[in-house]
């Protein structure tokens, strides 16, 4: 059963991931790299990225778009580059990064497949249970149910508290965000468990689940929302944000929706075949 | 959701093979959140570059 579910993972993870990689480039991706053309490095009196431990925190778009992009650079972008150079802030530039181009986009859907391959692992694991236990019979249409669900409590519940971002943006403390995105998750998972599963009036105990999270959420830092200040530069981040959160949002329904149907197709397979083999350890 | 009546004989030969199936799931679950966790929230640079437009897309926190 082990290797199976494994073997099924990989083979679905890798479908999604090169799905995703083909979604992103129509929305997220140049999204992403438009916003890399404002980012900026930290001025000493800015209070951005407040109270982040440096060592969890090193990224050098800041430096390399500054120094590697052509086009025209957006107004503000030489004093930056400057204080940058100055030492004015932390990004790590000497970290190695996959070069613009085809590297990235490799990179990207490597990681892509890699998180395809986890998230369906979870899936594939959540599936096969409920199915063992007579709550879940596999077809295409509680595939797209698990999908709305996924869809739901990995991209919808963490963003309400915490929405999409593209670089370049101000925000809190990045551990205080990834325990509470982590917390987010995984109650928003049980809370929809329960309103999915549990029997008449004990769905209710889901509320909880899906209402607490909301009640402490890491406060971005006072001050302006996008590093860069420059006004010009603020409207043109303002609306790139906008957009991403519709393509990241459209992009996540397309890989969610794509992932349950692929899940409870597998979920089907092997459950033919644990019949036949009554659960032959792997 | 629907369910799926079960019989009785299903139902035993579940509980023989429940604890191995405990430990498969587990296995298979750790398996996936492992690699989750190197994804997206590992925090050296390397991790964190080759990653970044995933993590942007998933809405990892990152940055």
């Amino acid at each position: 059963m082990f290797r199976s579910l494994i073997f099924s993972a990989c083979l679905i993870g890798v479908v999604l991931g090169l799905t995703l990689t083909a979604i992103q480039s129509f929305g997220v991706t140049p999204i992403l790299l438009s916003a890399e053309q404002f980012e900026v490095a930290e001025q000493p009196d800015a209070n951005h990225h407040a109270g982040e431990s440096t060592d969890a925190h090193h990224h050098e778009h800041g430096a390399q778009t500054a120094h590697h992009h052509d086009e025209p650079a957006a107004p503000g972008h030489h004093e930056v580059s400057e204080a940058h150079e100055a030492g004015g802030h932390h990004h790590d530039a000497n970290a190695w990064s996959p070069a613009d181009g085809a590297e990235r986009v490799l990179f990207t859907a490597l990681s892509n497949v890699l998180a395809g391959i986890g998230f369906a692992a979870i899936l594939l694991v959540l599936m096969n249970v409920l199915r063992e236990r007579g709550l879940l019979k596999p077809t295409p249409l509680t595939g797209l149910t698990f999908g709305i669900a996924g869809f739901l409590a990995i991209f919808v519940a963490p963003s309400i508290g915490l929405p999409p971002e593209i670089p370049g943006m101000n925000a809190a403390a990045l551990e205080s965000r990834q325990y509470w995105w982590l917390f987010t998750v995984v109650a928003a998972a049980v809370g929809l468990g329960f309103l999915f599963l549990a029997p008449r009036w004990r769905k209710l105990f889901g509320l909880p689940f899906l209402v607490v999270p909301y009640l402490w959420i890491p406060a971005h830092p006072a001050g302006p929302r996008f590093a860069n200040t420059d006004p010009a530069a603020v409207s043109a981040l303002t609306e790139l944000h906008q957009q991403f959160i519709w393509a990241s949002g459209l992009s996540n329904l397309a890989f969610w929706l794509l992932a349950g149907i692929l899940c409870a197709l597998a979920v089907k397979r092997l459950s033919g075949k644990s019949y036949g083999h009554a659960d032959a350890p792997a | 959701m629907s369910t799926i009546s079960t019989s009785s004989t299903e139902r035993a030969s579940r509980s023989l093979s429940g604890a191995s199936s405990l430990v498969q799931h587990g296995a298979a679950l750790v398996f996936g959140v492992m690699i989750l966790f190197a994804v997206g929230f590992l925090p050296m640079s390397f991790a964190h570059n080759a990653a970044h437009d995933t993590r942007h897309s998933f809405v990892f926190p990152c940055h």
